[in-house]
C-alpha cells in the first residue's frame, strides 16, 4: 500500500504515515525518552556538577534494600514460574471437575489492580488479620504470637497471589497449543507421566515459560504499590519504596535516580530479551507491500 | 474396585482444590468482609455486626466523623473524568500510530518499535520521578492535566500495540477490494477498515480506561497532594480506616474484573498482565 | 475500446527486478493468462495494472488512456482475489451493492443490478447471508459477481481458484469460461496451474523472472515451446542433449550424445550446434519388436507404474532416463527390452 501513496512523477511530499505517527512519537519522546535519559543524567549530578556521590550515597544507605529487592525479585519470579508450570501441567493433563473449576477461576487476580491487591493483603496478612485468625482456629498458629507477615514472606505471598495466575495464563496457553497427538505418541512409545512432562510438554513449551519468567521478573522489580503498602519504610524494603522516600521527604532526585538506574540494571537482561522478542515478532507479522 | 492409588490421587486433587480456593478467595473475602464490618472484635473469625454504613459514608449518603472517612464521590468522579479524557487522548494518538505501524512500510521501523516498547521493558517509576521535576518546572505538577498526561503515557503504549495488532489482523486485500470497486482510500478506511477494527479499538479503549482508573504510581508522584484519585484515596485510608479502604478496594475491583474479563479474549496475555 | 496495453513495465524490490521491461497487449474481449511459477512476476504485474503498485518505468493504457498515474479506484478495473476478499461485516447483497452505492445509483437500480449479478453466479437466494456462511466455492462466485456488477472495462483474476479443492476448481474453471464467453470482458487471469491456463485462455503468457518467455494460444505454447523453460513448465518433457548434424527442410537431424541420429522439427541451424530435443512422454510410442525405420530405437523399461488410466514408464534410452506413457492394454514390465519410436513432428529442437 505504501507505494501507492507517493506518485512517481508527483512532487515530493511527506508520506501520510509521518502525520499518523508524529503525535505518538512526539509524546513518547517528551514524556518517556526525555525523562528516561534524564534519570541517568541526574543520577550523575550533584549541585549542577558531575559527581558519583549519588551512587555512593545510594549504596551506603540502601545496599540492604538493593539486595532485598534483588532477592524478592529472584525468589518470586522463580516461584511464580515454577508454580505456573506445575499448575499448567496439571490443567493440561487433567480434565476433571476440579481442573475445570480452577481453570475458570484462576484468572481473577490478573484483573485486580496492584493497589487493591495491596489493600487485600494489608487486611488479610495483618497480625490480627483473617489469615492468622483462620490458622489460629485450626490450631496451626498461637494467636498470642501471630505470624508477622509484613516482610519478605507477606510480600512474596502478595506477588505470588497476583503473578502466579499470570504465569499460568501464559504457560497454560502454550500447553494448549500442543496437540494431544504428541502426548499420545509419547505414551504409545512407552513414556511414563513424568517423562511426558519433562521430555515432551516442557521442552515444547519452553518459549512461553521463558516469556512468563521475563515478564514477571521485570514486573516485580518495578512494582511500587505492594511493597509500599505492605512494608513501607521498614528495613529492609524495596528500592521502589526508597525512591519514593527520597523524592517525597528529601526532594533528593540525585539519589532517587541513582536507585532508579539500579532498577534499570536489575532488569537489563530481561529488558533486552523482551525488546528482541517483540521486535522479532513485529517484523515477522509485518504485512507485505 | 478402585485402587489405593486412585484414592490417593483423588485426595491430592481435593487438597489442591481446597487449598487453591482458600488462597484465591481468602484475600478477596478479607476485603469484602472489612467493607461491611461494622463491629469486628478480635479474635472472632467473622465480624459481629455487618452493615453498609461505611458504604453509605463513602458514597456520601451519610455524614461521618470517623477518622479517614470522607466522601469518595469527588475522587470517584475525578477518577472517571480523568479516565475518560485519558481514553480520548490516548486513542486519538494511538489509532493513527497503530494504523501506520500496521499498514505502512515505515523507514526506521525498528527504531520506532524500540521506542514504543521501551516503556514496557523497564521500570516506570524513575520516569515518574523525573516527570515530577520536569512538570514542576512547567507548572503541571499537582494538576489534573499533569495526572492525565501521565495516565496517557501509561495507556498509550498498550493502546498503540493493541490497535496496531487490530489493524494488522485486517487483511489488505479487503481494503484493496474496496478500492477496486471505486472507494478512495478515505472511504475504504471508513467503510471497511474501521468497522472491522471496531471490536479491537473498543477493547483497547476499555483497557486504557481501566489502566487509568487503577493507576497508582504515576499519580502518586505527579498528583499528590492536590489531585486525589480513587486509588490514592484508598492508599490514604488504608493506614487509618480499614473499612473505608476496603470499600474503595471493592469499588475499584468490580469494574476491573468485569471489563477485563469481557475484553481479555481480544488482547494478548502480556498486556492483560501488564496492568496495575 | 477496452484493450489493455502494458508498455515496457519495470518494477524492482531493492536491487532485484521483479518485472523487467514487460510489454503486453490484451485485445478487447480477450482472456489472457499470465502463467508462471511463484516469484515469476505475474502477481506484481497484476498489481501494477490494478494500481496498488506503481511501476518504476513504463506505462499502462486502457484504450488510448494512460492510467499509470490514476489511483486504483478510478481505473474501472474489476478484481477477483485468491482469498475472495469478501467483506465479513456485510451481507452478500451489501458486498455486491457497495461499489454501486459509491456510484450514487438509485436504490431500485442497485437492487436490480445486484440480483442480476447474483443470478449470473447462481446465488440468487444468498443475498441475506454473510460471507462466513458460504462455502469457498460460493464465496469465490460472490467475489466474481461483485466485480462483474460494476461492468468493469477490465477484469483481473488473481489465482482465483487456488484455494478450492480439485473438483470445485474444475467446475469453477468452466463457469468462469462461460461468464467470459457471455460478457466478453477483457480479462487477465493469473495462475501457476498450467492445466487451468490451457483450459480457460485465449492466449497464454508464460513468465519467468519478470520476462515473457513465450506467448501464444494454448496449443502453440504446449506443442511448440520456444525454449527449455516453457517446455519444462508446460507439462512433462524429456530433454535429449546432442548437436545438429543436418538440416532437412523443416526437419533437423541431430546426433545425441550416445551417437544416435534423431530426427526432430525446427528451423534451419548450423551444423555442430549444441541443442536439446524436447520429447513429451505421449510422443514416445512403443512399437512391435522387429520394426525398423526412422527414429526407432531400442530401449529398456526400468520402471512401470500403473496409475489407473495409463501406465507411467521410465525407460532407459541412449544412456539417459526418459518418461513415457503407455496404454493399459499393452503392458510392459520393468526389465523388458522394447523398441520406441519418437514422433519427429512433435519433437522440437531447442537451443540454449
Amino acid at each position: 500500500m505504501s507505494d501507492s501513496v507517493i506518485g512517481r512523477k508527483g512532487a515530493v511530499r511527506l508520506p501520510s504515515y509521518v502525520f499518523l505517527l508524529f503525535p505518538a512519537v512526539a509524546f513518547i519522546l517528551i514524556m518517556y525518552a526525555y525523562p528516561f535519559i534524564l534519570s541517568f543524567v541526574k543520577s550523575f549530578e550533584l549541585d549542577g556538577a558531575f559527581s558519583t556521590a549519588n551512587y555512593k550515597k545510594a549504596v551506603d544507605l540502601y545496599y540492604k534494600d538493593i539486595t532485598f529487592t534483588f532477592l524478592v525479585t529472584l525468589f518470586n519470579s522463580t516461584l511464580a514460574t515454577l508454580l505456573g508450570v506445575l499448575l499448567s501441567v496439571y490443567f493440561r493433563l487433567n480434565d476433571s471437575f476440579i481442573s475445570r473449576t480452577l481453570i475458570k477461576l484462576y484468572r481473577i487476580p490478573i484483573f485486580i489492580p496492584f493497589v487493591v491487591v495491596a489493600q487485600m493483603m494489608n487486611s488479610f496478612l495483618a497480625p490480627h488479620g483473617i489469615l492468622n485468625l483462620f490458622l489460629g482456629k485450626v490450631g496451626l498458629v498461637n494467636l498470642d504470637n501471630p505470624l508477622q507477615l509484613f516482610n519478605f514472606a507477606g510480600l512474596s505471598f502478595g506477588f505470588a497471589w497476583k503473578l502466579i495466575p499470570f504465569t499460568v495464563m501464559i504457560i497454560f496457553g502454550g500447553f494448549q497449543m500442543i496437540d494431544n497427538s504428541y502426548i499420545e505418541a509419547a505414551r504409545s512409545a512407552g513414556a511414563k507421566l513424568h517423562q511426558i512432562i519433562i521430555k515432551i510438554l516442557i521442552p515444547m513449551n519452553s518459549s512461553s515459560i521463558l516469556v512468563a519468567l521475563v515478564l514477571v521478573y521485570s514486573q516485580i522489580v518495578g512494582t511500587f504499590t505492594l511493597p509500599y503498602m505492605l512494608i513501607g519504610g521498614k528495613i529492609p524494603t524495596t528500592i521502589t519504596v526508597d525512591i519514593a522516600h527520597r523524592v517525597n521527604y528529601y526532594r533528593d532526585f540525585g539519589v532517587a535516580n541513582a536507585l532508579g538506574v539500579f532498577s534499570y540494571i536489575m532488569v537489563i537482561v530481561t529488558a533486552v530479551y523482551y525488546l528482541k522478542m517483540n521486535m522479532r515478532d513485529a517484523k515477522i507479522s509485518h504485512p507485505q507491500g | 474396585m478402585k485402587s489405593k492409588k486412585y484414592y490417593f490421587k483423588f485426595s491430592m486433587d481435593l487438597l489442591l482444590f481446597v487449598l487453591s480456593l482458600l488462597i484465591l478467595f481468602g484475600p478477596m473475602l478479607s476485603l469484602a468482609l472489612w467493607s461491611v464490618a461494622e463491629q469486628w472484635y478480635w479474635p472472632n473469625l467473622l465480624p459481629q455486626k455487618v452493615g453498609f454504613s461505611y458504604w453509605a459514608q463513602a458514597l456520601g449518603l451519610k455524614m461521618s466523623f470517623a477518622i479517614g472517612a470522607v466522601s469518595i464521590v469527588p475522587a470517584f468522579l475525578r477518577s472517571i473524568a480523568i479516565a475518560v479524557v485519558t481514553v480520548v487522548i490516548s486513542m486519538s494518538i494511538a489509532i493513527p500510530a497503530g494504523y501506520a505501524l500496521a499498514k505502512f512500510k515505515v523507514p526506521f521501523a525498528s527504531l520506532l518499535l524500540l521506542l514504543f516498547l521501551m516503556p514496557n521493558a523497564f521500570p516506570q517509576q524513575p520516569i515518574f520521578v523525573n516527570l515530577l521535576s520536569i512538570f514542576t518546572k512547567w507548572g503541571l505538577a499537582g494538576t489534573v492535566t499533569g495526572v492525565i498526561l501521565v495516565h496517557v503515557l501509561v495507556g498509550l503504549v498498550y493502546g498503540i500495540w493493541i490497535t496496531s495488532s487490530t489493524f494488522k489482523a485486517i487483511p489488505n486485500h479487503l481494503i484493496e477490494a474496496a478500492r477496486s470497486v471505486g472507494a478512495d482510500s478515505r472511504t475504504a478506511f471508513l467503510k471497511i477498515t474501521l468497522p472491522l477494527a471496531a471490536p479491537g479499538l473498543l477493547a483497547s479503549s476499555v483497557f486504557v480506561f481501566i489502566t487509568s482508573l487503577d493507576e497508582f504510581t504515576g499519580t502518586f508522584f505527579i498528583g499528590l497532594p492536590f489531585v486525589n484519585t480513587l486509588p490514592l484515596t484508598l492508599y490514604s485510608a488504608s493506614g487509618t480506616n480499614m473499612q473505608f479502604a476496603s470499600v474503595i478496594g471493592v469499588l475499584l475491583l468490580i469494574p476491573s474484573i468485569i471489563f477485563m474479563s469481557l475484553v481479555q479474549k481480544l488482547l494478548k496475555a502480556e498486556y492483560v498482565g501488564g496492568m496495575g | 475500446m477496452s484493450e489493455l496495453r502494458l508498455k515496457n513495465i519495470y518494477k524492482s524490490y531493492g536491487k532485484t527486478a521483479v518485472i523487467n521491461g514487460l510489454s503486453l497487449d490484451v485485445k478487447d474481449g480477450e482472456l489472457v493468462t499470465l502463467l508462471g511459477p511463484s516469484g515469476c512476476g505475474k502477481t506484481t504485474t497484476l498489481r501494477c495494472v490494478t494500481g496498488f503498485l506503481n511501476p518504476e518505468k513504463g506505462d499502462i493504457y486502457i484504450g488510448e488512456k494512460n492510467i499509470t498515474e490514476i489511483p486504483p479506484e478510478k481505473r474501472g478495473i474489476g478484481l477477483v482475489f485468491q482469498n475472495y476478499a469478501l467483506w465479513p461485516h456485510m451481507t452478500i447483497f451489501e458486498n455486491l451493492a457497495f461499489g454501486l452505492r459509491l456510484r450514487k445509483m438509485k436504490d431500485n437500480v442497485i437492487q436490480k443490478k445486484v440480483m442480476e449479478g447474483l443470478s449470473i453466479v447462481k446465488l440468487e437466494d444468498f443475498g441475506d447471508r454473510y460471507p462466513r456462511q458460504l462455502s469457498g466455492g460460493q464465496q469465490q462466485r460472490v467475489a466474481l459477481a461483485r466485480a462483474i456488477v460494476l461492468e468493469p472495462d477490465i477484469l483481473l483474476l488473481d489465482e482465483p481458484l487456488s484455494n478450492l479443492d480439485a473438483l470445485l476448481r474444475e467446475q469453477m474453471r468452466f463457469e468462469i469460461g462461460q461468464i467470459h464467453k457471455n460478457f466478453k470482458i477483457t480479462t487477465i487471469y493469473v495462475t501457476h496451474d498450467q492445466t487451468e491456463a490451457m483450459v480457460i485462455s485465449d492466449r497464454i503468457v508464460i513468465l519467468n523472472k519478470g520476462i515473457i518467455m513465450q506467448q501464444g494460444s494454448p496449443t502453440e505454447v504446449y506443442s511448440k515451446p520456444e525454449n527449455k523453460f516453457v517446455a519444462g513448465f508446460m507439462g512433462t518433457t524429456n530433454f535429449i542433449p546432442g548437436e545438429i548434424s543436418e538440416t532437412k527442410g523443416s526437419r533437423l537431424l541431430m546426433t545425441t550424445e550416445g551417437g544416435r541420429k534423431l530426427l526432430c522439427s525446427g528451423p534451419e541451424a548450423e551444423k555442430g550446434k549444441k541443442c536439446e530435443a524436447a520429447v513429451r512422454p505421449e510422443n514416445i510410442l512403443f512399437c512391435p519388436s522387429g520394426e525398423t525405420g526412422e527414429n526407432i530405437f531400442p530401449a529398456l523399461v526400468t520402471r512401470a507404474s500403473y496409475t489407473g488410466d495409463m501406465i507411467d514408464y521410465e525407460i532407459e534410452f541412449d544412456g539417459i532416463r526418459l518418461r513415457a506413457r503407455g496404454s493399459v492394454k499393452e503392458r510392459a514390465e520393468a526389465g523388458d527390452k522394447i523398441n520406441i519410436k519418437i514422433d519427429p513432428d512433435h519433437t522440437p529442437v531447442l537451443f540454449e
